[in-house]
């Protein structure tokens, strides 16, 4: 079955039969399913402990999924992701007892978690980290690798200020500024993930839920993007997916940060920073638009 | 071809329909005042989420304009469009197109507004990027996100009227007022090509010459105009309001004139002309009479599709050519379509007891009533010079005999596409009469010796032209490379929003070197240097600028010392 490229309407009874052909193993399959469980689990779990120790488990699925997947090569260069989310869990726990025992100031949690999720001053690993994973890993660390860390920070109690403002606006300014610069889908998207932190951040002032609506709505079009790297989909699709992203009205994800603005407005978010973060949004079609130019010209 | 007749044949039984529907509504709504029809969807988080279809005068007499003009571009691009292969693809792309632009006049709940000015701006870009050039592909990107920015704008306004608005329209309290002013302001000068964002205009040329006529006459560029003209209320309740849709009103149209004295591209000196007429109904705007903005508006419509439709139809009949100098004696090979530009250009003057006579003097006069200085009715009545010379121009390169190919394509016309375009210009002639019947002006009257300066300056034109194409000195001053460059660039602005911009965004690279890195390298080594260079690249641009935009900027702030 060489040369077998899937449609849109195999991709709708997809299975392990479909999987196998395209390259999958099916231990690889194991860890995704395994994965996805326990990310169910880190959601209903209530107390520290148990979380932690499910993040554990998540990571060393996640490590155990893009080692099933990955070849010789993209191994030793993929294990710069590994070191540091390593890390970080391991940070989690040492700064709990310094914070609960000790009374440590809470930026230490904070930063902890900016180096996690590589947002704005802490992401010197993130490019280096991320754009030698393999597909389906590379989709599942920009996504469900960041759930439980932004599900613990919400339990924190950090208190909306300048500084949050001020991240916000930063996150969407550099993944900008990084976006622009990408020759590659890959970094288009990296650069894209690090401005979507900021309306991450921004959703979950009203709370965890518009934060899940975001997400989840953001999670469906990327899934999509990550198709056009595989060249799976036709490309004409690439208008619509990338429009959508950047988030025109009559597209679906333009709802979700509807959604987000209004309950922003209810909870009392400053103007300046609400039209900043809108208005900034504006140049993304602009760097977008370089990857579905080329389908409308005839040579 | 056979399928494809059928198939608009339906369509414009259909669309006929509905215009009679809405003709019908306006006569309702003449006679018995507006009403709002209304359905409750569901309760937004402070106010409720319904659709609000609001029948009014404007509402339905604009919709009934923008289908008549829909319904005689199908017939008119079976024609055109019978050696595409996707011709039925450009139907429904079309279809839209008008089906957003309906959304944006009936609707008055900002939500579903959106969706319809949202869907101008995408459909937009399928439309220009119709046949697949890299002029196209550079020009459809360049619209769409001049429109993204308009877009963004608008969900701003959004924001801000979800705060006060009982219904999420347009509702107007007094306490956030400069921030509201200005967005509201930018929001629709982006979509109506006002002066900094009309570079985009003269770009969507490169659509099909049907869709043209669609965009530039009645449905995407009259937006912006069309909501202000909506939602009037709230719009003059900002007190500076008024002065700067003038001074930019006036200002646009005195550029787009400019330029299109040097454009020798047929197609773009129509689009340029449409250019002006939008400068001029936003200065109309300015002065307070938005139902003679309204009513050049219709006019406009009904004139410039015309126009375009019969260049439309000269420009397929020379092999695509669009340069005016391949069109000399066009006009015995062409009579149908050449007449048909020589009425519209008529209405585009100002001759006579023509629909443009009405609307277009009216304005005029009402700009005596005005407090305004002398110095922007100099400039408002060079305005109307250049409007002589650019229609002189396109009427000169059709009948004069200057060089060019002696073979001509004969394409032999739809029946039904001529009964209409004769039926649209003939409406086009009798509506300004017709209009002004339904509204009463009457409280506009000036002395007669004001009356006569048009006609003087068709004069002074006349002798001044004829200096030009026959002094050695002053036909090579004209043609200057300088001068060609800088008006068709349209002032630089497409210079601005295409080089310039990229050029500071690339010189952002090694910003971005530094910043994958986490950017701490930034900040200790080269940011002086990448500042530096920033600001050098745009101090030179200021000063390539600075000739043309000092001079334009001290008489605009002359303009405001002396108001």
């Amino acid at each position: 079955m060489k040369g077998f490229t899937p449609s849109l309407f195999d991709f709708a009874f997809i299975g392990f039969y479909n999987l196998e052909m395209l390259g999958y193993n099916f231990s690889s399959l194991f860890y995704v399913v395994l994965y996805f469980i326990f990310i169910i689990f880190f959601l209903f779990s209530g107390d520290f402990f148990s979380s932690w120790i499910l993040i554990e488990f998540i990571s060393l699925l996640f490590i155990l999924i893009s080692y099933s997947l990955s070849n010789s090569n993209a191994i030793t260069r993929v294990i710069v992701y590994f070191v540091v989310q390593s890390f970080t869990s391991l940070c989690l726990l040492f700064f709990y007892i310094l914070i609960s025992l000790l009374s440590f100031s809470i930026w230490f949690f904070i930063l902890r978690f900016l180096i996690k999720l590589g947002a704005f001053p802490l992401m010197f690993w993130y490019f280096q980290g991320f754009y030698y994973l393999p597909i389906v890993p590379f989709f599942i660390a920009l996504r469900f690798q960041k759930l439980p860390p932004i599900y613990i920070f919400t339990f924190v109690e950090v208190g909306v200020t300048n500084f949050y403002y001020c991240s916000i606006l930063l996150r969407i300014l550099i993944g900008l500024f990084l976006s622009f610069s990408s020759l590659s889908l890959k970094v288009l998207i990296l650069g894209s993930s690090l401005y979507t932190n900021g309306w991450f951040l921004s959703s979950l002032v009203p709370g965890f839920s518009s934060f899940l609506l975001y997400f989840s709505f953001y999670t469906v079009f990327l899934i999509l993007a990550l198709f056009l790297i595989t060249n799976y989909f036709p490309t004409n699709c690439a208008f619509f997916i990338f429009i959508s992203l950047a988030g025109m009205p009559p597209f679906p994800l333009f709802f979700a940060k509807a959604y987000v603005l209004f309950s922003l407005v209810l909870f009392s978010f400053p103007l300046l920073v609400l039209f900043l973060v809108i208005l900034l949004s504006s140049f993304m079609l602009l760097f977008y638009s370089r990857y579905f130019i080329s389908i409308y010209l005839l040579n | 071809m056979l399928y494809l007749q059928s198939y608009v044949y339906i369509w414009s039984l259909i669309i006929s329909a509905i215009a009679l529907f809405f003709l019908w509504r306006f006569v309702y709504s003449y006679i018995f005042g507006p009403f709002v029809f209304l359905i409750t969807l569901f309760p937004f988080p402070q106010s409720e989420f319904s659709l609000r279809l609001n029948i009014d005068c404007y509402s339905t007499l604009f919709s009934f304009i923008v289908l008549l003009i829909s319904l005689v571009v199908f017939v008119f691009s079976i024609t055109y469009f019978q050696s595409f292969q996707k011709g039925v693809y450009f139907f429904w792309i079309t279809f839209f197109f008008v089906l957003s632009m309906l959304i944006l006049i009936n609707f008055s709940d900002l939500f579903i507004v959106i969706l319809g000015w949202d869907g101008l701006g995408v459909v937009s870009f399928f439309l220009i990027v119709f046949y697949q050039s890299q002029v196209s592909i550079f020009s459809g990107v360049f619209t769409i996100l001049i429109n993204r920015l308009g877009d963004c704008l608008f969900i701003i306004l959004i924001v801000i009227f979800s705060f006060t608005s009982p219904f999420l329209g347009f509702f107007w309290y007094l306490e956030n007022s400069y921030t509201t002013f200005l967005v509201i302001f930018v929001c629709f000068m982006t979509k109506s090509a006002i002066f900094p964002f009309s570079p985009w205009l003269p770009a969507a040329i490169a659509a099909p010459t049907p869709i043209s006529s669609l965009v530039h006459s009645s449905t995407l560029v009259t937006a912006g105009l069309y909501l202000i003209i909506r939602h009037r209320n709230v719009v003059y309740s900002f007190e500076s309001i008024g002065l700067l849709l003038v001074i930019l009103g006036v200002f646009t149209s005195f550029y787009a004139g400019c330029s299109s004295l040097f454009e020798s591209d047929l197609k773009k000196v129509v689009a340029l002309s449409t250019l002006s007429h939008l400068g001029f109904i936003c200065l109309a705007l300015g002065l307070g009479w938005e139902i003679l903005a309204f009513f050049h508006l219709l006019t406009h419509a009904l004139f410039k599709s015309s126009l375009f439709m019969a260049v439309g139809s000269l420009i397929a009949e020379n092999y695509h050519y669009q340069d005016s100098r391949y069109f000399s004696f066009f006009s015995s090979r062409a009579p149908y379509s050449t007449s048909i530009i020589f009425i519209s250009e008529g209405r585009l003057v100002g001759f006579s007891f023509f629909s443009g006579f009405y609307s277009k003097d009216y304005v005029l006069e009402a700009f005596h009533y005005s407090s305004f200085c002398f110095l922007l009715y100099c400039f408002l009545l060079l305005n109307l010079f250049f409007t002589f010379v650019y229609s002189f121009r396109i009427l000169n390169s059709l009948v004069c005999f200057y060089f060019g190919n002696s073979y001509n394509l004969f394409i032999k016309f739809d029946f039904y596409h001529m009964f209409f375009l004769s039926f649209l210009s003939l409406l086009s002639i009798v509506a300004g009469k017709f209009i002004v019947s339904l509204w009463d002006f009457s409280l506009l009257t000036i002395p007669s010796g004001l009356k006569v300066i048009p006609p003087l300056l068709l004069f002074l034109f006349f002798t001044f032209f004829y200096l030009i194409q026959n002094n050695f000195i002053l036909s090579h001053i004209w043609a200057h490379p300088m001068i060609l460059y800088f008006f068709s660039n349209i002032v630089f602005l497409v210079d601005f929003f295409t080089n310039f911009l990229s050029k500071v965004l690339f010189s952002s690279i090694s910003f971005n070197n530094h910043f994958e890195a986490g950017g701490f390298s930034f900040f200790i080594f080269s940011w002086s240097s990448w500042f530096l260079s920033v600001f050098r690249r745009y101090i030179l641009y200021l000063f390539s600028l600075n000739l043309f935009y000092c001079l334009i900027l001290g008489l605009a702030l002359f303009c405001f010392i002396t108001f």
